[in-house]
């Protein structure tokens, strides 16, 4: 029998105050700031949808094209529709493997299945944080290395949306499966069929309480964040209030065939009283704690009826199928107009500028509820964005995250980079990306370190400390300095600044200007001109008091070209403490 | 033509950029510490993920009582035998005691520098932590879009600070920069002294890298806040690698015990701070881990509610007896803790030994200037006295209690213009006057408080 506790806690209450006015359509004043030139759209889509140019990548696009329209649909294309092939990826590929000469990174629970996961890392409590700190170090792989950069920064995106903090207990051993299986095959695909994979994944049944949620003791954190993060968003949020206060959507729409209510007018957001009631309807989703895997309990579950969504209206049927209580939820919401444009606002926030025009999202939010049923109705959502004119029109209204910024100068400098572990000690990370772990981590951010639901801040406001700032400036300047392992003697700077400017420059013995090395070097770092006071200073570092267009000679072991190939390393990392390097 | 382009916007906007430099860009100096007078410092700690009020100060007798061990039969703080709350006094006709885990924020609360404002916090309808973070630190409740932090507000309105901004002045102990400083350009962000410095890279070039970074920053540091806070970023890291010994060399006075942590080490690198004596007057902190949904624990040591109470306990205590010198070194008299979180936590407990999200909650303030004791019209448990029927009231709004610092120890009458909207505010009596103030305050103390036992 039904435990009698189990109705009055989550019992619609009358409300006492006045609805709360949604706030997050409120407007914020743009800041000033210093005129940017347009770079071009092959740099706004590198920059965009992916991490950077790598060398060759600009010509790469405008090969695609007879002008930038025709470039920007081809790259489009293109990176909508990723190989499925990982063989074909080469580069990562041959990386993630140890192929090809590369070292093996000597990953060992990627291709795990879930109970083996579960089994070897959380019952057998072998290395449990290994799981999340291989696919760590993978994501980086992949972020440097793949040919589908725009696969990557939607993963980060989805990830993020979807935020669950990697180093904990049950998310850490797990993480594989949740990188793995719930968020990468649905990228392309359906916000519905992600949402439902999230909901059931074991990693975020544990996050946010949800395994433990029964009608005898129900915990809400999951429902609430669910509504406020993953769907409607605070925007859609009416606080304490009753259900029956909430105003219909406007202009008025019905709710589709194959939601609960069919037919009557949507509300225009959710109160608590949704999420009380979206509690009980998720009631008895939790974990098999020998498996690892989903677990339906029916005698957790609350099977009376409920009211969500519905202005008060019982929608929910008693007794209804085991989990279809939830499944009816997860379809409201991905079918309601308003996580259409919670999502496709934060899209928008990701692909273009932090404040996205309102006509755009709106745009784009009635796309994604339009195909909400659509096999791929996020791949037509991210087109609609990336061929806006918004898109093509728009540079420097955000800048880098501190994962962009060390990402973006190791493939500026064609990065040869081990992301693993060492082949000595198959349990302790390669040394130098142990030390790049824990630089990025100093920023602020670094991947699935985010302990609050809510993911990384997408906006400039939340990067724009002088912390975050310089610990970039010590990241960027690390990136190009000595490397300390030794394991390589051909690899003596973690970045080769040098053998770079020695194939740009060839005729031995090298040297060249500073002219002519600070023009190299911005053309490789920002991929278009600089405004001339700011290469007029460059080149006066580079030059310290010589002509700059005297020739430095670059060879030898004497204390004069040796002294020019420092300060040639320390230009390259000064140009990474330009805000200018910081553009997307 | 970029430098033309630009020559013609700044000439188009001279007007409104030469308002903007002296209001919102940087001046920081390298301040000379002797030409900077007395003044107070305010430290501002926010508990991330809604920290349980409940448990922190509760009712231990009077009517209340019966109703909180019956709302919580698993984490009620026994009020007598073993592990039981700490006495604190009575309101409203109900006797409070503290969790036991904070011994040494009791020990100061006997000697009166602590006051705790219950039923208090951020008055709007949303249990949402990410919404009431930011409308607490923006300092405009419902609105949380607001184009400048209420500490920005404070620095933009407050009379009397020194012409040049010290390179110390406001700072964000922190790796990230908390929202109550949006829009400042004068806050200096960082997390770690030893890790805030300019020291990568070939060594031979690095300060002719800094001389020429900086001339590139100087372009557009005017106009461009992305500019501007690269140049507070290259010279407070300069400032601080010059001023400031690292923390592994700094000796806590008066044998003050900082417990182990990135918490404890930030609230030592404030005091340090502090008793450099560079004209320090805002500092912000944070600590997490207060959304207990789950596994919130009962009143025994070990338990992670506990624990939490523990370091934080501890380390305000060992950072207000760090400061706590005579004479010129009384820093204690003139530093003010002000602690809040986004919301209390549902009254009820919840079935896994948590608590979901609540309405009011408990504001800590402690410091030499404060007036010890409980403040706050305690709103009573009945159900029909509940926020929603389901969790504790609020009476007391936050902006009350940070107008009452801003005015009464920082010296800033501007009430009403670092919290916009924000109107009647009368002071609770938390803080002494400063003496350092300009007799804005009225001091008169609200009837309903009480002083510790």
């Amino acid at each position: 029998m039904p435990d009698a506790n189990a109705i009055p806690r989550y019992r619609p209450r009358p409300s006492r105050r006045e609805l709360i006015v949604p706030s997050m359509t409120v407007a914020r004043a743009e800041p000033v700031r210093a005129p940017l030139d347009f770079p071009g759209i092959a740099l706004v889509a590198l920059n965009r949808m992916g991490f950077g140019p790598r060398p060759g990548d600009v010509a790469a696009f405008n090969a695609l094209g007879a002008n930038d329209d025709a470039r920007l649909a081809a790259y489009v294309t293109q990176q909508l529709n990723p190989d499925p092939v990982e063989a074909n990826d080469t580069e990562y590929h041959q990386r993630r493997n140890g192929l090809n000469g590369y070292p093996d990174p000597g990953f060992t629970t990627l291709a795990k299945s879930l109970t083996q996961l579960w089994q070897d890392h959380r019952v057998g409590g072998i290395q449990s944080s290994r799981p999340v700190e291989e696919t760590r170090l993978n994501t980086y792989l992949r972020m440097v290395y793949s040919r589908w950069q725009l696969r990557e920064v939607l993963a980060d995106f989805w990830l993020n949306h979807f935020n669950i903090y990697g180093f904990e207990t049950y998310t850490q051993e797990t993480f594989v499966h949740y990188d793995r299986d719930v968020i990468r095959p649905n990228i392309f695909g359906n916000f519905r069929d992600m949402l439902e994979a999230v909901t059931r994944s074991t990693s975020m049944l544990y996050y946010l309480d949800n395994y433990t949620n029964t009608r005898n003791g129900p915990n809400e954190n999951w429902a609430r964040e669910l509504f406020e993060l993953m769907t409607l968003g605070s925007g859609n949020y009416y606080g304490v209030g009753s259900q029956d206060n909430v105003p219909l959507w406007a202009p008025t729409m019905l709710w589709p065939a194959g939601t609960p209510s069919a037919g009557d007018e949507i509300p225009a957001g959710y109160v608590d009283n949704d999420v009380y009631e979206t509690a009980r309807a998720f009631t008895g989703w939790g974990v098999s704690s020998t498996l690892g895997t989903f677990l339906y309990t029916l005698a957790n579950h609350d099977n009376f009826q409920k009211a969500v969504l519905s202005q008060g209206q019982v929608n929910i049927p008693v007794n209804q199928a085991d989990e279809k209580d939830g499944e009816d939820v997860l379809t409201m919401l991905a079918a309601h107009p308003g996580t259409g444009r919670h999502v496709a606002r934060k899209l928008c926030r990701r692909l273009i500028s932090d404040h996205p025009p309102e006509s755009l999202v709106e745009t784009i939010g009635d796309l994604f509820t339009a195909q909400w049923q659509a096999p791929d109705q996020l791949q037509q959502v991210y087109e609609a964005i990336l061929l806006s004119t918004e898109f093509k029109t728009t540079w420097g209204e955000k800048i880098k995250r501190p994962v962009e910024y060390s990402v973006s100068a190791m493939r500026a400098l064609a990065a040869n980079w081990n992301f693993g572990y060492t082949s000595q000690n198959p349990l302790t990370v390669e040394q130098d990306t142990a030390n790049f772990l824990s630089r990025q981590t100093k920023t602020g951010h670094n991947l699935f370190a985010r302990v609050p639901p809510d993911g990384f801040g997408d906006q400039e406001d939340f990067w724009s400390g002088t912390n975050t700032r310089l610990q970039c400036w010590r990241l960027g300047s690390w990136l190009i300095d000595q490397d300390i392992d030794g394991t390589s003697a051909t690899d003596d700077f973690r970045l080769d600044v040098l053998g770079q400017t020695y194939a740009a420059f060839p005729a031995l013995p090298h040297q060249a200007t500073s002219e002519q090395l600070v023009d190299f070097w911005i053309g490789r770092i920002f991929g278009r001109a600089l405004e001339a006071a700011q290469r007029d200073e460059l080149v006066d570092f580079m030059a310290q008091g010589n002509s700059p267009t005297q020739a430095l000679l670059l060879d030898g072991s004497s204390s004069t070209p040796t002294a020019v190939r420092a300060r040639l390393r320390a230009l390259v990392g000064l140009m990474f403490m330009t805000p200018e390097f910081l553009l997307k | 033509m970029y430098r033309s382009t630009r020559r013609g916007f700044m000439m188009g906007c001279s007007a409104a950029i030469a308002n903007l430099a002296s209001a919102r860009f940087t001046n920081l100096v390298f301040a000379d510490p002797l030409s900077i007078p007395n003044h107070d410092t305010l430290i501002v700690l926010f508990l991330r993920g809604g920290m349980d009020g409940l448990s922190f100060v509760m009712p231990t007798g009077g009517p209340d009582r019966a109703l909180y061990e019956a709302a919580r039969p698993v984490l009620k703080i026994p009020a007598s035998g073993a592990n039981a709350a700490l006495a604190l006094g009575t309101m409203a006709g109900n006797q409070f005691g503290l969790h036991p885990a904070a011994t040494h924020l009791h020990g100061l609360y006997q000697d009166g520098k602590v006051a705790f404002v219950h039923a208090a916090g951020l008055d709007t309808s949303s249990r949402s932590h990410f919404d009431n973070q930011a409308q607490i630190e923006l300092g405009t409740p419902g609105n949380g879009g607001s184009n400048d932090g209420w500490l920005t507000r404070h620095f933009l309105t407050c009379p009397d600070l020194p012409a040049n901004t010290p390179m110390v002045q406001r700072i964000a102990v922190s790796s990230t920069i908390q929202s109550s400083w949006l829009a400042d350009t004068n806050v200096v962000a960082f997390a770690n002294r030893d890790d805030f410095l300019f020291n990568t890279g070939p060594s031979a070039w690095r300060d002719a890298q800094k001389l020429s970074l900086r001339n590139i920053l100087e372009l557009h540091s005017g106009v461009d806040p992305r500019y501007a806070q690269g140049l507070v970023s290259l010279d407070a890291s300069g400032f601080i690698e010059q001023n400031v010994p690292t923390l592994s060399s700094y000796v806590p006075a008066n044998g003050a015990v900082y417990p182990t942590g990135s918490f404890g080490d930030s609230l030592k690198l404030t005091a340090q701070l502090i008793k450099l004596d560079m004209g320090l007057r805002a500092a912000t902190l944070d600590l997490g881990g207060w959304d207990t949904h789950n596994g919130q624990g009962t009143a025994a040591a070990g338990q992670f509610f506990w624990n939490k109470i523990l370091e934080f306990s501890q380390a305000l205590a060992a950072f207000y007896t760090d400061l706590d010198g005579v004479g010129a070194n009384a820093f204690a008299g003139r530093t003010t803790v002000a602690v809040m979180s986004e919301f209390g936590r549902r009254f009820r407990e919840n079935n896994d030994s948590g608590t979901d999200h609540g309405h009011g909650g408990v504001i800590t303030v402690m410091g030499g200037p404060v007036v010890g004791g409980l403040y706050g019209a305690w709103p009573g448990l009945a159900n029909d006295q509940l926020y929603d029927a389901a969790d504790l009231d609020i009476t007391t709004d936050f902006r009350r209690v940070l107008s009452e610092l801003v005015v009464g120890r920082l010296g800033n009458p501007n009430w009403q213009q670092v919290f916009p909207g924000y109107s009647g505010y009368t002071p609770l009596g938390l803080v002494r006057p400063s003496i350092f103030s300009n007799g804005f305050e009225s001091g008169n103390t609200a009837s309903w408080s009480v002083t510790a036992p």
